[in-house]
C-alpha cells in the first residue's frame, strides 16, 4: 500500500544535514498513485472498506473500542 | 453512573486531531463516558496557524461531556531542534493543575474519574497520573507493527545486550518477529540507528510498558500478522500479550546469512 520514494536517506534531525527529497521524487511518487486501476490504487480501496466495515457496528474496531471502555468502567465498579 | 476519562493528546495537529476524534468517537458510543481533553498547545507561531485555529475551535466547542482545556504555554523560545517529549515533560507542573482541578471538583454527581489516555509523546505524564493513583492508558498513533518493532528493539537491547545503532557492516537485514519479511537495515528510521535518538525511543518504550493498555491506531484487518503477535485484539490487554510474547520468543540467531533474527 505503499509507493517507494527513495529507497532509504541518511541524516539525524539533532545534528542536521538531512538528505532532501525532491520535488521531482515527490511527484513520481504520487503521479503513481493518481493512475486509475494502478495496484496501490485498488489496495487502498479495498483497505479503505474493510476499514470502513470494521468501524461499523460489530466490527472489529468497534468492538475493540467497546472492550476498552468495559476495562476503564472497571476501575471504578 | 457517569464515568470520566482524561485524555492528554501530544501537541501537533496530526496528533491532537486523531485523538480527539478518538475521545468524540467514545462519547458517542457510550453516555456514561464523559472526557476531558487536556490540550498542550505548541507556542503558536500566529493567531491564524493551523493548530491554534483548531484548538480555538475546540474550546468554543466545550460541552458538558466533552470539554476542552488548553493549558498556556510559557512564550519562552523554545529551541527548535527540542524533541517534543521534552516540550511536552515541561508542561507537567501546568497539567498536574488542570489534573487537580478535575478531581477536586468531585461533586455527589460528578463523574468519577476511571482513567487517562495520554499522547504516546505525553508517556511522561504516567508520573502525574500516578500521583492521583488512577490508570493510565496510551494512545499510539503509529501502526501496530511499528509500535511491536519499536518494544522488540528495547527489550533485545535491555536483555541480550542487542544494540540496533552498532550493528556489523555485515548485517543486511533483520528479521523481526512482528513483520512476515526481513527488514533491510539500510531502511531503519534514524531514531533507531542514531545513538541519541536510540537511547531516547528506548526510554520512551520502558514506559510504554508501564500503561495499563495502549490503543493503537489501526484495525485488525489492516495489520493481521502484528495483531496476531500481539496474541490479542483486546486493545486494553495489548501491554500484557506483548510482555508474554516477547518472553516467549526472542534470541539472536547469527547464522552464516546476513540476516539476524530479532
Amino acid at each position: 500500500m505503499a509507493v517507494q520514494i527513495r529507497k532509504f536517506f541518511r541524516g539525524d534531525m539533532l545534528v542536521g544535514g538531512m538528505e532532501i527529497v525532491t520535488t521531482v521524487d515527490i511527484e513520481r511518487a504520487v503521479r503513481c498513485v493518481m493512475e486509475n486501476d494502478s495496484e496501490v490504487r485498488n489496495r487502498v480501496k479495498e483497505m479503505a472498506e474493510k476499514c470502513h466495515v470494521a468501524s461499523m457496528d460489530g466490527g472489529s474496531s468497534q468492538v475493540a473500542l467497546q472492550k476498552f471502555i468495559q476495562d476503564v468502567t472497571e476501575n471504578v465498579v | 453512573m457517569k464515568i470520566q476519562l482524561v485524555f492528554i493528546p501530544s501537541p501537533g495537529i496530526g496528533h491532537l486531531r486523531s485523538t480527539v476524534e478518538l475521545a468524540k468517537r467514545l462519547v458517542r458510543s457510550d453516555d456514561r463516558l464523559w472526557i476531558t481533553v487536556i490540550i498542550i498547545p505548541y507556542p503558536s507561531i500566529s493567531d491564524d496557524d493551523v493548530e491554534t485555529t483548531y484548538i480555538a475551535s475546540l474550546t468554543t466547542a466545550s460541552q458538558d461531556r466533552l470539554n476542552y482545556e488548553a493549558i498556556s504555554v510559557a512564550n519562552q523560545p523554545t529551541d527548535y531542534q527540542e524533541p517534543t517529549q521534552v516540550y511536552i515533560e515541561k508542561q507537567k507542573p501546568q497539567v498536574r493543575d488542570v489534573v487537580a482541578r478535575i478531581f477536586h471538583s468531585t461533586g455527589v454527581d460528578s463523574p468519577r474519574v476511571a482513567g487517562f489516555v495520554v499522547d504516546m509523546f505525553c508517556s511522561s505524564m504516567i508520573d502525574v497520573v500516578n500521583e492521583f493513583g488512577v490508570p493510565c492508558y496510551m494512545v499510539y498513533t503509529s501502526n501496530a507493527t511499528c509500535l511491536g518493532i519499536t518494544l522488540h528493539i528495547q527489550r533485545m537491547f535491555d536483555e541480550k545486550k542487542y544494540d540496533v545503532s552498532e550493528l556489523e557492516d555485515s548485517v543486511n537485514e533483520l528479521e523481526f518477529p512482528f513483520l512476515t519479511r526481513p527488514y533491510p537495515v539500510k531502511c531503519l528510521p534514524d531514531f533507531f540507528t542514531s545513538k541519541d535518538w536510540l537511547a531516547f525511543f528506548l526510554a520512551q518504550a520502558r514506559c510504554f510498558r508501564k500503561m495499563k493498555g495502549i490503543l493503537v491506531n489501526t484495525v485488525a484487518e489492516l495489520e493481521p500478522h502484528a495483531l496476531k503477535m500481539f496474541n490479542s485484539g483486546d486493545v486494553a490487554a495489548l501491554r500484557r500479550a506483548e510482555d508474554k510474547r516477547l518472553c516467549d520468543g526472542g534470541g539472536v540467531g547469527i547464522g552464516g546469512s546476513d540476516t539476524e533474527v530479532l
